[in-house]
């Protein structure tokens, strides 16, 4: 029998499959689900999302008609769909995007047929990873050989993409590869008024300087989602230095927000504010999200963002999400002259990690036959590294006679920057500026992360609503906020949450891990940002975390 | 905070929503499933997978949102409308979508909070905590700093305080904030299916689990003090403050002592939704249909309009 919580779950997950009839007794029944079904020879991929993702369904003529994207994808959908009859394609209302939703339809034998694998971890790489090992995405090991994916990636993808191993076994392939988040700047903006472009190394003290210069009237110098005073913070290491490993307790960790590095969190969190409340140079409230921010730089409502690298290339047509080129348009002048893009400014003492190339991994449902997730990876092949790719890029050449439309992904993940028969290439379509930055970031050394070190912890742990909704109050609260009460307080919380929980690792095997995982980390930091090694992160080691480990 | 609640004239960014279409066929089939009940004089709004429908007039209008309503909150302006995938205001002849941030969850409760000068809006869902709105349910913002987990089943306001208790898949919290701020209110932990305060100071809890829980001071501290049946899914309280209690399977059970001991209701079916009670009557939404009771006690099927 389902409680009220579970129904209104599976309601909001199942949308109209759950209509009609006793409601209750329809759902202890369970929904018929699979992301796919074969029937004899037939095999029925479904798509969640709304767009649907990854591919769409096949779109009319008429749509097609209207919109050479629509056209070039059907034509290289149609290709494979032609050398695999039986197959059809089908949309399903599952949000994809929404954790607890895809969880809840994976659980329940009703999501779709693929899905961004990350999603099931909130985007973070130990609890996504957590989530394959508790089955909730099927195991792509073996067709990741038999498609030679390997030797398809860019080198540039290679690194991360053999991170996402859970004990040997993959449970996804890869599928996008992105250079990371950084600042989108006004570059006519700047030389107008005389200003230094911001270069890679930066600080956040050169951002606030740059943010102030250029605030005038009604444009504010940048515009923030309503969680930047995280990426503030993470500059400085927060995500590392706020929490120790403690293998005596059972949950295997304590967070320490006041005794190690208070001053730290407090200097970032004053000079944030003052840039929101004195220097008024921010737009901002606590319901900003990353369309929010975009709106304003497209408008000239701000003159930086914080933004993912791909934003750069946002297509023009799509005016539900004006991006670069719809600002360069509206003012009549070349994209590059008027958009840069640079990866984030460094904390205190040099340190980096808030620009990190990121890869979205393309999952399966651990409910599909063996024949529909063999078809369901090989569609992903033809579309993503094959035919099907090269097929869209010849296709939009022909339809639109625009390099940008072509290649509007600027960091592949197949590295392919040329095709044959299109004139130009990834560097002329999109200027040198933005992709010698998207190369750099690219190439930024990857932070190792815990979630390669430390055993899969299989249980979810104490969430992050404390932490944020703190975050909150230090971005948005007027007045004065006491900060060191807030750090206390904010301990206190997630400390008595993280008592509630028993880690499923082994106390041996977390320490095991978790030493690994620091000396790594020492090590990475001494070769790339050693003033922050030597002045913060080595003593810390030093004095907390190698007593806490033994 | 806004000196007055503004009128819809003063929304110049709501989109417009269609105007309500004229009133539809009555009755729908036998047997729809009821989510969503909520008071309205001697009268009822209902919610379901096919919309909204008023008990006086039968026709059923269909939200700006896809899947079912599964809350409803009246309003000076008109009604609130919290579903499985959005949320909508109905004012004025026409319905508005709300624009929400903070997540798409589905709502299990809404509950108006009076506010010095104006009345703030809250929205338990399953999933995003706690949604706040300070212009009438046009616009909802996250509002859970202090709550430990974001499903969050059901809320209830002290009738003279003001006090906000919130019921969560982690226990119990209380605003004085009209939710901006919430504080856990005892050290339970158990996931609670239902609150309700039953005068001034004292407000009943039920568990998922059936323990029954009563505070007399607020939500300050909890003490346990019965146990009905488990899958409770809504507290109603009744004339003479009879506690009545639906189930996910087991029907509908009252106490009259506050919840130390329970009976069994005649004539209710299996399976409730949500109650509602007003100045003479109760109201239950069931997988039956819409059902209604003058005592609390002998339950019939509401006359007019079945909302699917």
């Amino acid at each position: 029998m389902l409680n009220r919580r579970e129904m209104l779950r599976l309601l909001a997950a199942g949308g109209a499959a759950a209509a009609s009839g006793a409601v209750i007794t329809s759902c202890t029944g369970g929904t018929p689900g699979g992301g796919g079904s074969d029937d004899g020879a037939d095999v029925v991929l479904r798509f969640g999302g709304d767009p649907t993702w990854p591919f769409d369904v096949m779109p009319s003529a008429e749509v097609q008609e209207e919109n050479p994207v629509k056209k070039a994808y059907a034509e290289a959908l149609q290709t494979w769909l032609d050398d695999n009859p039986g197959v059809t394609v089908e949309q399903v209302a599952t949000d994809i995007w929404d954790q607890q939703a895809l969880t809840t339809a994976l659980s329940g034998g009703t999501a779709p047929a693929m899905f961004p694998g990350n999603v099931l971890g909130g985007w973070n790489v130990a609890a996504t990873k957590s989530a394959f090992a508790q089955g909730l995405a099927a195991d792509t090991t073996e067709l990741l050989e038999s498609y030679d994916m390997d030797s398809k990636l860019a080198d540039y993808a290679k690194p991360i993409w053999s991170t996402w191993q859970v004990n040997g076994a993959y449970y996804g392939v890869p599928n996008y590869f992105g250079a990371g988040n950084g600042i989108y700047f006004r570059r006519d903006l700047i030389a107008e008024l005389g200003l230094q472009e911001p270069q890679p190394g930066w600080t956040w003290s050169e951002f606030r300087e740059l943010a102030r210069a250029l605030t005038d009237g009604d444009r504010k110098g940048a515009a923030f989602q309503s969680t930047a005073l995280h990426v503030r913070l993470i500059a400085d290491g927060w995500l590392e230095l706020s929490k120790l490993p403690d293998p005596e307790s059972a949950w295997n960790w304590r967070w320490d927000y006041t005794t190690t590095h208070a001053d730290t969190w407090t200097r970032a969190i004053e000079d944030f504010r003052a840039m929101v409340f004195e220097d008024e140079s921010i737009l901002s409230d606590v319901a900003f999200e990353d369309g929010d921010t975009r709106n304003a730089f497209a408008q000239g409502r701000a003159a930086m963002i914080i933004s993912n690298s791909g934003f750069f290339t946002a297509d023009p047509n799509d005016t539900s999400n004006p991006g670069p080129s719809n600002l360069a348009e509206s003012l009549g002048m070349p994209l590059e002259e008027v958009v840069g893009w640079i990866q984030h400014p460094r904390g205190e003492h040099g340190r980096f990690g808030d620009t990190q190339a990121f890869m979205t991994v393309m999952s399966f449902s651990p409910d599909l036959s063996e024949e529909a997730l063999d078809k369901a990876v090989s569609l992903h092949d033809w579309m993503i590294f094959g035919q099907g790719w090269e097929i869209e890029r010849e296709v939009l050449w022909e339809e639109t006679q625009s390099l940008q439309s072509v290649f509007n992904d600027p960091a592949p993940v197949h590295g392919r920057t040329e095709v044959e028969g299109v004139p130009g290439d990834l560097v002329e379509a999109w200027g040198e500026q933005y992709m010698q930055a998207v190369e750099d970031a690219s190439a930024l050394p990857l932070p190792p992360n815990e979630g390669n070190y430390l055993p899969v912890e299989e249980t979810a742990g104490p969430a992050l609503t404390a932490e944020e909704d703190m975050e909150s109050r230090w971005s948005f609260e007027r007045g004065n906020v006491d900060i060191a009460a807030d750090l206390a307080n904010l301990e206190q919380t997630r400390n008595t949450q993280a008592a509630d929980f028993t880690s499923s690792v082994d106390d041996d095997e977390f320490a095991e891990g978790a030493r690994a995982y620091y000396e790594a980390l020492q090590q990475f930091w001494q070769e790339h940002a050693p003033d922050y090694a030597a002045d913060v992160f080595d003593p810390w080691y030093e004095d907390h975390v190698r007593p806490a480990l033994g | 905070m806004p000196e007055h609640a503004r009128t819809l004239d003063e929304q110049p960014e709501l989109t417009p929503g269609s105007a309500i279409p004229a009133a539809e066929s009555a009755v729908l089939a036998a047997g729809s499933a009821v989510l969503a009940v909520a008071a309205a004089g001697d009268d009822a709004w209902l919610g379901g997978f096919s919309g909204v429908a008023h008990t006086s007039s039968g026709a059923v209008e269909r939200p700006p949102f896809d899947g079912p309503v599964t809350s409803l909150l009246p309003v000076a302006d008109g009604l609130v409308v919290g579903g499985a995938g959005g949320m909508a205001l109905r004012a004025g002849g026409r319905w508005w979508p709300a624009q929400v941030r903070g997540g798409h969850s589905p709502v299990a409760d809404l509950v108006s909070v009076p506010v010095e000068h104006e009345t703030v809006l809250l929205a338990a869902t399953i999933g995003d905590g706690v949604l706040r709105s300070e212009d009438g349910g046009r616009h909802f913002v996250g509002s859970s700093f202090g709550l430990q987990d974001r499903e969050a089943t059901t809320l209830s306001v002290g009738p003279h305080t003001g006090t906000v208790i919130a019921g969560t898949a982690d226990g119990l919290f209380r605003s004085h904030k009209a939710g901006r701020v919430w504080r856990r209110c005892t050290q339970l932990t158990a996931p609670v299916a239902a609150v309700a305060y039953t005068s001034d100071r004292t407000a009943i809890a039920v568990l998922e689990q059936g323990e029954v829980l009563r505070s007399d001071d607020d939500g300050g501290t909890w003490a346990a003090v019965g146990e009905v049946t488990a899958g409770v899914t809504d507290l109603a309280v009744g004339a003479g403050g009879t506690l009545v209690a639906g189930t996910a399977g087991d029907g509908l059970w009252l106490s009259y002592d506050d919840g130390a001991t329970w009976q069994r209701a005649v004539d209710a079916p299996p399976v409730v939704h949500c109650l509602a009670a007003g100045p003479a009557r109760i109201y239950a939404g069931t997988d039956a249909g819409p059902m209604t009771s003058d005592d609390a006690m002998h339950w019939s099927s509401a006359d007019h309009a079945r909302a699917h």
